[in-house]
């Protein structure tokens, strides 16, 4: 009969060790998938994020277009308010406060066309860093050229 | 006996406590990393389309600059551009007038951009720039 007890006892023992191994396990591999999760979400929303701040330069690039075209100077800029308050080109990059880097480069592919890429790059920490690249072309249509045409079609 | 057989129920009561949370946590976590990916899922789309309807927009930007300098620019073109494609419908023409309808592509987004403007020379009105799902101003094949 004690024998037997003690053989029950060992019993629930192996039962209890087996139980937190498994609990354990299970957890680590719980919290594991969750910060893979929670890692995934956060990057998605810093890509968010930065696919703003580079359609903003991007936006900055058209603001300038529309006083003057020649203001689009050739070459990588950063992209801040001035004294102002309007969008202008500043250094060869911009920092904002939450850590992205901004770089809007300019090829003016013509006198009057221009090609952009907003470059937004930021730490991402253990994974790496990110980057989100946006691309555009810009032209001055409203610059008056050549003489002067009849638009109409012409007579038969 | 009953002690014996009462730390033995205890005992696989815990194991069923153990695999019950187990599967509360694993469910929690799945649905997270699932969650996950959607978003990240989410935000790829989203670049892919903003980055589509630039393309758009450049196409337009091109032919304006092409109706500017020549009246008799047709449209009817591809662009093969930095990160995807635009096409150019053919641009709708009818005395001062002029249609331009543009389709931006990059990976699986697809974004449409149409317009309708006066050409009075030295200068373009516009009288509509806008996107759309589908063109109203042009018909698409």
């Amino acid at each position: 009969m004690m024998y037997g007890m003690e053989h029950k006892e060992g019993f629930i023992l192996v039962e209890i060790l087996l139980g937190v191994a498994l609990f354990a396990t299970l957890i680590t591999a719980a919290f594991l998938i969750m910060f893979l999760g929670e890692s995934a979400s956060i990057h998605s929303g810093d890509r968010f994020r930065a696919a703003f701040l580079a359609e903003r330069a991007l936006d900055t690039a058209r603001s300038l277009r529309e006083e003057e075209f020649l203001q689009l100077t050739q070459g990588t800029h950063g992209v801040d308010i001035g004294p102002e308050g309007t969008w202008v080109l500043s250094g060869s990059e911009f920092q904002t406060d939450d850590g992205y880097t901004v770089r809007l480069a300019i090829t003016r592919l013509a006198s009057d066309w221009a090609s952009l890429q907003a470059d937004v790059r930021w730490d991402h920490g253990t994974v790496g860093e990110g980057i989100v690249t946006l691309h555009a072309e810009i032209t001055d249509w409203r610059a008056p050229v050549g003489e002067a045409w009849d638009p109409s079609p012409p007579p038969p | 006996m009953m002690l014996i057989f009462s730390r033995s129920r205890g005992g696989y009561m815990f194991l069923l406590n153990v695999l019950f949370a187990g599967a509360v946590a694993m469910t929690t976590a799945t649905t997270l990393v699932l969650l996950g990916v959607s978003v990240g899922q989410n935000s790829t789309t989203n670049v892919h389309s903003k980055q589509a309807y630039l393309n758009a927009q450049t196409c337009i930007e091109r032919a304006l600059r092409n109706v500017q300098t020549n009246p008799d620019y047709t449209g009817d073109e591809t662009h093969q551009l930095t990160e995807g494609s635009c096409t150019l419908l053919p641009v709708g023409v009818s005395d001062d007038e002029r249609i331009i309808c543009a389709r931006g592509e990059y990976e699986d987004a697809v974004r449409r951009v149409e317009m309708q403007m006066e050409v009075v020379y030295p200068d373009i009105l516009i009288d509509e720039w806008r996107e759309t799902y589908t063109f109203t101003l042009c018909n698409e094949t």
